[in-house]
């Protein structure tokens, strides 16, 4: 409704009424200046820091696999005294590098899965994953038996018992591909896959544009949408840089094997968990290995084999 | 340039015909492989009166015949020869096979059962009859739901030495290895377990490798997996449509059902 031939008010562009004075210019930066310096200096003296030294040290933390062992072991040090101010708990962030001569595999025999999603929960309760959100790494999925439309089952399944009948159930995770998808739509490189082929977060670098999410064909990425609020007392205080360590608003995570447990030759928190013993976890390199031998002597297949991921969960049957 | 344009077409249609005449002739040309085997039927019509005639003379067909009675065509000879052959046995056999699987240990399972050492009350308990029968007196929580009453109690349990179990020949077995009875009828899931591809693994994935036996999970008298209460499902967020139509299974399909709408 504006008269377009009006004449636009002065203060509006390049007004003249707004020019700064050469001093006052200089002076505001030369204090933005000052700041930036003492910041920076603040940023790469290694102290045993505040809450502001700390955020500060965070903003200037490197990529994960460009830091020296000693930057990360700062890191870490960093995340644990962060965690203790925000939740009063005592944390261990292991750092532990993949173990020599293994790739990790993983198979899930679906006549023995009933769809109990006891390994839904205990990998929430293992992965100190959000409980505000109730982020839930494992998506188990029920299908009309004779059927493997996965585009057409529902996880949302709440049933008196399970199984029901003429219903089959298949628990979807991260499959940690051999040719990730999520690996190279990443634009910061904050994911990428470990020398034991798990495929990994840094939880600092993340800028949580989910284009891994768009990427993955198997669902597999959450997003920390709110602020994960931990309940003090069920936090795991055994955790993994690349791991279950908490993470903030803003960054993507997913199943990482358990990288904190497999690493120490333990089995992930599904397994363990799993009534049916449905699960299987090996080292795919190890030709005695009981994943070896369902991969040779059982009827074996993948998700969306067509895609080239190279996923390295097998689901078999009996 | 529109006349010559009609006289291409017409070279062009041409030419196509006597390209797909000839693939035709090429393709009706080609022989059916069973053409080329010698059908049985005319082989043993030709042997059959052959050997009414001439007993006596037909010595190279008198083992075949001896061995198993029946006459035997050459291609069937041929085909019999193969198939012996491809079964013939392998080196390695199939027990050796099986007891290749990596080792383990099991939990023990004695500590976990109630009645256990059964020789406790059986000592000296009234002889026991070895005659199929309800039990009312004692161990009446147990029913055996195993077999679709093809056994009893005394098929498994060891009337003899009441700590064990036994075996189809009546050997002890240990209630610790309570696989080898099991592993009797269902061999099949037994090597599976064996090599890790039944069963849960305890512990770790290297290592010593602890394996739960077979009545951590099965309950002996009654082993089929009984349907349970499910932890709740995943909580949808705002971001997801919530309704309550059927159509509406999950939010993968949303675009589906959308689609649908419009037709």
């Amino acid at each position: 409704m504006s008269d377009p031939n009006e004449q636009l008010p002065e203060n509006s562009g390049s007004g003249s009424s707004k020019a700064i004075s050469r001093r006052k210019f200089f002076k505001k930066a030369s204090i933005a200046g000052a700041t930036v310096a003492a910041t920076t200096a603040m940023a790469s003296t290694p102290v045993d820091g505040d809450a502001f030294t700390d955020a500060v040290q965070e903003f200037f933390q490197g990529h994960y696999q460009k830091m020296t062992k000693e930057e990360v072991a700062d890191a870490i040090a960093r995340l644990e005294r962060k965690t203790k101010r925000k939740y009063g708990v005592d944390i261990q962030i292991n750092n532990e590098p993949p173990l020599e001569g293994v790739l990790f595999g993983y198979a899930l025999n679906i006549s023995k899965c009933k769809g109990y999603r006891k390994c839904v929960t205990a990998c929430m309760e293992e992965n100190n994953t959000s409980r505000t959100l109730q982020i839930q790494y494992i998506r188990v999925l029920e299908m009309d038996k004779g059927s493997m439309n996965i585009e057409e089952s529902n996880h949302y399944y709440d049933s008196e018992t399970v199984p029901q009948e003429g219903k089959m159930y298949l628990p979807i995770q991260c499959h940690h591909c051999e040719n990730p998808p999520c690996v190279r739509a990443c634009p910061t490189k904050a994911t990428w896959k470990e020398d034991d082929g798990i495929v990994v977060i840094d939880y600092n670098w993340c800028i949580g544009c989910h284009y891994c999410v768009v990427a993955c064909p198997y669902w597999a990425r959450r997003f920390n949408w709110e602020d994960p609020d931990l309940p003090p007392e069920k936090i795991n205080p055994v955790t993994h840089y690349l791991g279950n360590r908490p993470r903030e608003r803003g960054v993507m995570e997913k199943c990482t094997f358990c990288v904190q447990r497999t690493r120490k030759g333990k089995l992930p928190a599904c397994l363990e968990a799993c009534p049916t013993g449905a699960r299987v976890f090996g080292n795919l390199l190890d030709p005695n290995s009981e994943i070896r031998y369902i991969l040779e002597n059982k009827t074996v297949f993948r998700l969306k084999e067509e895609l080239n991921t190279n996923p390295k969960f097998w689901y078999y049957t009996d | 340039m529109k006349k010559m344009t009609k006289s291409m077409i017409g070279i062009l249609i041409v030419l196509l015909g006597l390209w797909g005449g000839a693939w035709m002739v090429v393709s009706l040309h080609e022989s059916p492989v069973y053409a080329e085997t010698p059908s049985v039927e005319t082989d043993d019509v030709a042997e059959d009166e052959a050997d009414d005639e001439n007993d006596e003379q037909d010595a190279g067909d008198t083992n075949e015949k001896a061995e198993d009675g029946i006459k035997l065509s050459e291609t069937a000879k041929v085909t019999l020869a193969n198939v012996r052959d491809f079964w013939k046995r392998e080196e390695v056999t199939p027990r050796e096979k099986m007891k290749a699987f990596p080792p383990f240990v099991v939990p023990p399972r004695k500590t976990e059962l109630e009645n256990y050492p059964c020789l406790d009350c059986h000592e000296d308990a009234e002889i026991n009859k070895n005659v199929e029968r309800t039990l009312t007196e004692e161990h009446t929580n147990i029913v055996l739901d195993h077999g679709e009453q093809r056994f009893w109690c005394l098929n498994c349990h060891n009337l003899n030495h009441m700590n064990y179990l036994k075996s189809l020949k009546d050997q002890q077995i240990d209630f610790n290895q309570s696989y080898l009875l099991c592993g009797q009828c269902h061999a099949a899931r037994q090597k599976d377990w064996y090599f890790g591809a039944h069963g849960k693994r305890i512990g770790n994935w290297n290592g010593e490798r602890q394996i739960l036996v077979c009545t951590e999970c099965h309950d002996p008298h009654s082993p089929s997996i009984k349907p349970k209460q499910p932890d709740p499902p995943p909580r949808r967020h705002h971001a997801v449509v919530h309704v309550s139509r059927p159509e509406h299974k999950s939010t993968l399909n949303m675009w589906n059902i959308h689609k649908k709408d419009k037709e």
